[in-house]
């Protein structure tokens, strides 16, 4: 049976800047040696952990999963995984785009902590006028990787997003 | 009740909620809070994050949303529980009191006027046109103003000698 491949992304709100790839291809091809990652960011540069030299990131054909430490903020990514041959030739691969919001949806979720404890807060005039604004950048940057793997459009609602929360004195 | 269950009765009220503040705004002067449905979204989209990451805090999240749901608790939970859009009553819990309103638009001439989903319901209270009716009767022939409420048929009917005009817009306030 071929190698169909597929790979899934996922990322937690206590480790933000680690992104967690899993390898869910199913069949296989003896020709495949090795696997690579390019992670491409909105603005046409390639996203590596500190200290890699390539564009891309090797990952290892054991691991079915990999952890990469690659992100300082909210970002919407085009994944592309790479599965070589000994001469390192691509023999099959897969793009998928993802939005990587842990940053902000953990900002998001400790204004509503914040309510529950001073249920006042939102009595404030900006208060849930600010949190709307976020929740749709947010949802904006889903939407436009979900509709169209459009990483220019989600990467501006996320940085719209990021001001606001590393901003908050200014807004609530 | 799990916060999950809390997410789903939050995402029934919201739409309860958005149904009900035009009307108010129509009929009450607009006595709720015209953001309820919004707050509910923020909420219940802050409760689900929190819920799939497992975040500390998520008790008190999940309390408050559902303290959120407020007036439309009871309906959501047995929407939930239901399907369907039901009747108002809560096992055990003692009934729902909730009240509410019905309006549709009279055939000329005619003397009774039906309203299906108030069917069981006790009126509070009756317009025409915006106006209140007089007295309002279980049983009887009603006379000048007055008007008769049959709960079993959700029918009320007003006098034969002040018949409804043409499209004229009557609404009753039920309750159970």
């Amino acid at each position: 049976m071929p190698l169909v491949p597929n790979f899934t992304a996922s990322q937690f709100s206590g480790t933000p800047s680690v992104i967690t790839l899993t390898d869910t291809s199913t069949g296989s091809d003896v020709a495949i040696t090795s696997r690579r990652v390019y992670l491409l960011q909105a603005n046409g540069t390639f996203l590596v952990p500190a200290g890699t030299t390539t564009d891309y990131v090797v990952w290892s054909l054991v691991d079915t999963s990999i952890d990469l430490d690659v992100l300082s903020q909210d970002s919407a990514l085009s994944i592309t995984v790479q599965w070589m041959s000994s001469t390192n030739t691509v023999v099959t691969s897969k793009v998928i785009s993802f939005a990587f919001t842990a940053y902000n949806e953990t900002f998001y979720y400790g204004l509503t902590e914040s309510q529950v404890a001073n249920s006042n807060l939102s009595a404030s005039t900006n208060w849930y006028q600010t949190k709307l604004v976020l929740r749709v950048e947010i949802d904006s940057a889903d939407q436009a990787i979900t509709f169209a793997s459009d990483i220019y459009s989600a990467q501006a609602a996320l940085n719209r997003a990021t001001y606001i929360s590393t901003n908050q004195a200014l807004f609530f | 009740m799990t916060p999950q269950d809390v997410v789903s009765i939050a995402e029934i009220s919201q739409y309860l909620w958005n149904d009900s503040i035009p009307k108010q705004n129509a009929f009450f002067n607009g006595s709720i809070d015209p953001r309820k449905a919004q707050q509910l979204y923020l909420e219940r989209k802050a409760l689900q994050y929190g819920i799939d990451q497992s975040l500390t805090g998520l008790p008190g999240t999940s309390n408050y949303v559902y303290a959120l749901c407020g007036a439309k608790l009871q309906l959501a939970i047995e929407i939930l529980g239901n399907g369907n859009g039901g009747g108002g009553v809560i096992p055990g819990g003692g009934g729902n009191f909730s009240v509410f309103e019905y309006s549709d638009n009279a055939v000329a001439n005619s003397v009774t006027i039906y309203f299906p989903e108030a069917v069981g319901k006790r009126c509070v209270n009756a317009f025409r046109q915006g106006n209140d009716v007089g007295t309002i009767l279980t049983s009887g022939v009603p006379t000048g103003n007055q008007v008769v409420w049959n709960k079993t048929a959700a029918s009320l009917t007003v006098a034969s000698t002040v018949p409804f005009y043409s499209g004229e817009f009557v609404r009753v306030v039920v309750q159970q």
